[in-house]
């Protein structure tokens, strides 16, 4: 297991680095987030056409340039630490991955090289309830009328669906209950997509219902629900390193903040309370860190323990990033908790991510299962 | 034998209220008009002195009276602004002439007040304030900033601590204004919360004017006052139990007394927000269908115990205030429970929410009610006092540990270091 980055890779990220700290600046993600769409398309395509980020994970035989996970867990750890937002999480990481594990290398071709390209977006409907997001929780069913298959229902979460070009979506086959995976047009008259009003407004989701609405299915055939599952662990491991970019940014604002401002005549971060708590807080960050890059590169590496690492990068997250929102708000005192400094931005990113992709309960208690097991 | 001393006061006290309210309660009256009757008859303050709108009575018969006013549905003074803070400190530290001219319609309502005290460079260093009176004459120039200043949009008064010697220690070179809000050379703008409300102000002094008459107390002696201040705002947090929310009925009176207490609440609608919501784990997690889970019931009764001990903590701090204590370092342990019930709940309600904790507005659950209890929650570390400043004050002052060692109170202010303004 590759336990440091190399130089490549830090190159990379300092590149990225570099462009986010320009084109998703908080006004700019301020500004991007007040409008009906949710993020600034003209960032997106210099993401595109710059650095080529959906292409990163693809493998080279769609069009991609077949980097690993752990390639694309750097990206979401810049993108998160900027709060981007845009299409990235949900069409680069979410339907790009499900594709990738659980298409048929004929729907591969056909689908991965528009989005590589960057000029189709994608979005992944999987949840129903707000509690359920692996394959075995889905219940909608897709039947098959000779022609066609047609989905009927409603799904939850839909990250970045209004903004999709498509939607991957996952359903039970009607006549044997498998998992399948299914592409839907977004612009088929029979779908309703409506935003769902979300805490983080840097991260656009929403509610999308299905009115026997014209479907191809993109997976083999027989249960794909495995496959399905592996990209969501994929996709939470990414979420995961997405959270401690986002934390490690907190983490540095108060940091930065502690130093310059005085009360009592001294700067605020010589008191040992305030030391104290950026030290936890640095632990817990960067323990979380830990599992979320081993588990990227456990991907990579071909690990079989992949659900088992996620479930652990997850829980460790989803406490870390909450807990350095809260300290910075109390770092940066009353001020902290005012809508004009930054810190609510990531609050709510915080917050959000928290329970995403499932809550750290969840993850908790699948991963007990798996080792007693 | 002194318990039966206090009920027998206790019930005079009862039967005088009772007497004066059958004499004199008119619903066909104004609301100004009443309170201009309630005002002179002492029964509106009961614990001021009898020369100032009040009987002399023990601060203990207070909530008595306001009893007996509430069971006969009878309309009180007034509650807006800081009207009841700035009223206790002109009462300790005010001349003859300021409790003359301010104390009436403090109580009526005419007037409203605001507290100028947090500045966006001293907030847990309140002693450090930066907004400069200098002296002009007989009067003062004042220049600066305060902040988290509630009512002050609405505010005709405001009581004012600056800075008026930067040559002495801190502490030394403050001084208490009485400062007429009305006046060109004050600017208030509306300042917005992480949660979107904008509940408080901030105010901005450029050559604002304040008569040197209008000081409480000599140069230099406003920590002193604004010590009082601070006393009472503490005390009055302690014991004010119940909130009066008015009485629903239609009479032009209440309807004119609900009105007034819908203004002064409107931009605190978030408040029961900010303490947690405990209240709704219960019944949350029933409604979706997840008190089965034992975990979950865990978490759910470890609050509500912290919840019942620090209510029991309240009691026993309120008790002894009551008995004529004044409010001790222990009110510390309750604001720390309190903002570890504020942030347990937090916790507990993205449990029971799972990813609906990530909606907002009407698709949040309650109509909203849950997202704002995630952006509110950091407030009770803050507000009042951050949680590391109760910390130090149960430290050093409950628990006698050796001071943290200072270097800001032994030289004069110009030398401290400071952020610039
Ligand atoms: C919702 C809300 C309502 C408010 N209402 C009012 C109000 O009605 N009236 C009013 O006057 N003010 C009000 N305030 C202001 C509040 O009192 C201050 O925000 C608070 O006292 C902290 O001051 P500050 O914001 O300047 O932070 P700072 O004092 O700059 O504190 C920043 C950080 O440094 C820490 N720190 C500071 N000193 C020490 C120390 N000695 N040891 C260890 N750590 C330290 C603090 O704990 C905090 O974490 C309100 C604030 C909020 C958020």
């Amino acid at each position: 297991m590759q336990y440091v980055l190399t130089e490549e890779q830090n190159a990379f990220r300092e590149m990225i680095h570099r462009f986010l700290e320009v084109h998703s600046s908080s006004s700019r993600i301020r500004s991007a987030s007040l409008t009906e769409l949710g993020w600034d398309r003209d960032v997106w395509q210099q993401l595109c056409a710059e650095f080529e980020v959906p292409a990163t994970c693809v493998p080279e035989a769609y069009g991609g340039h077949g980097f690993g996970l752990t390639e694309l867990a750097i990206l979401a750890e810049e993108m998160g630490r900027a709060l981007y937002c845009g299409p990235f999480f949900g069409s680069t990481v979410l339907a790009s991955l499900v594709i990738s594990n659980g298409a048929t290398d004929e729907m591969k071709k056909l689908l991965l090289p528009e989005l590589v390209k960057g000029n189709k977006l994608a979005a992944l409907a999987i949840a129903e309830t707000c509690d359920r997001w692996r394959a075995a929780d889905v219940t909608m069913v897709a039947t098959d009328d000779g022609d066609h298959w047609r989905l009927n229902g409603e799904k939850l979460f839909v990250v970045d669906g209004l903004g999709a070009d498509f939607l991957i979506v996952i359903a039970r086959c009607a006549a044997k209950g498998e998992i399948g995976i299914f592409k839907v047009s977004s612009r088929d008259q029979s779908l309703s997509r409506l935003e769902m009003q979300g805490i983080d407004r840097t991260r656009r989701m929403s509610r999308v219902r299905f009115n026997n609405t014209q479907a191809t299915k993109i997976s083999r055939a027989g249960d794909v629900g495995d496959l399905v599952d592996d990209a969501l662990d994929q996709a939470t491991i990414c979420l995961c390193a997405e959270m401690v970019g986002g934390a490690e940014r907190l983490l540095e604002s108060a940091i930065e903040y502690s130093k310059v401002r005085f009360q009592f005549g001294r700067p605020i971060g010589s008191f040992q309370a305030l030391k104290h708590r950026a030290a936890d807080l640095f632990v817990d960050i960067e323990l979380a860190k830990a599992a979320a890059r081993c588990a990227a590169t456990a991907v990579d590496d071909g690990d079989e323990n992949i659900s088992e690492l996620a479930s652990i990068a997850k829980a460790a997250a989803s406490e870390a990033y909450m807990s350095a929102a809260l300290e910075t708000v109390q770092f940066y005192g009353g001020i902290g908790f005012t809508w004009e400094n930054d810190t609510h931005l990531w609050f709510r990113r915080a917050k959000s991510s928290e329970v995403f992709l499932g809550t750290a309960d969840w993850h908790r208690e699948r991963f007990i299962k798996q080792i007693a097991a | 034998m002194t318990e039966t001393v206090s009920l027998a006061t206790e019930q005079q006290v009862r039967d005088d209220v009772r007497d004066w309210i059958a004499l004199n309660w008119n619903v066909k009256l104004s609301l100004s008009e009443w309170r201009e009757l309630l005002a002179d008859s002492g029964w509106g303050a009961p614990s001021w002195p009898a020369r100032w709108y009040g009987k002399g009575l023990p601060a203990t018969m207070n909530s008595i009276v306001e009893e007996e006013f509430f069971n006969a549905q009878v309309v009180g003074v007034t509650r807006k602004g800081a009207n009841r803070l700035a009223a206790q400190t002109i009462l300790a530290h005010g001349t003859d002439a300021h409790k003359k001219r301010f104390l009436r319609p403090m109580l009526t309502g005419a007037e409203t007040w605001c507290q100028l005290f947090s500045e966006p460079g001293s907030g847990s260093d309140l002693a450090g304030a930066m907004t400069r009176a200098v002296r002009d004459g007989d009067r003062y120039i004042v220049n600066g900033q305060k902040v988290w200043t509630s009512m002050a949009h609405i505010s005709d008064w405001g009581i004012l601590l600056a800075r008026t010697d930067m040559d002495v220690p801190k502490h030394q070179g403050l001084s208490f204004f009485l400062i007429d809000m009305r006046q060109p050379g004050i600017e208030v703008r509306p300042l917005r919360q992480m949660n979107g409300h904008a509940s408080f102000n901030e105010v901005f002094f450029d050559n604002a004017v304040v008569n040197e008459n209008d000081r409480l107390e000599d140069e230099g002696d406003g920590w002193r006052v604004a010590t009082t201040t601070l006393l009472n705002e503490r005390r009055n947090f302690d014991v004010a139990s119940k909130k009066h929310t008015g009485f629903d009925r239609q009479e032009q009176i209440y309807v004119e007394e609900a009105e007034e207490i819908a203004v002064a609440l409107a931009p605190h609608s978030w408040y029961p927000q900010r303490e947690g919501r405990i209240d709704l784990l219960l019944p949350r997690a029933i409604e979706r269908g997840k008190f089965g889970d034992a975990a979950l019931r865990q978490e759910i009764a470890r609050l509500f115990v912290l919840q019942r001990c620090r209510e029991m903590a309240s009691q026993r701090a309120r008790a002894a205030i009551e008995a004529g204590g004044t409010p001790g370092p222990e009110g510390s342990v309750g604001k720390l429970a309190g903002a570890r019930v504020s942030r347990e709940c937090a916790r507990v309600h993205t449990i029971i929410s799972g990813a609906d904790a990530m909606l907002d507005g009407v698709d949040s659950e309650l109509n909203g009610t849950v997202a704002e209890i995630f952006l509110s929650t950091p407030a009770n570390s803050l507000a009042g006092g951050t949680d590391e400043i109760q910390k130090n004050i149960l430290a050093e002052r409950v628990l006698g540990m050796p001071k943290e060692p200072r270097n800001d109170v032994d030289r004069p202010f110009k030398g401290v270091p400071k952020n610039a303004l």
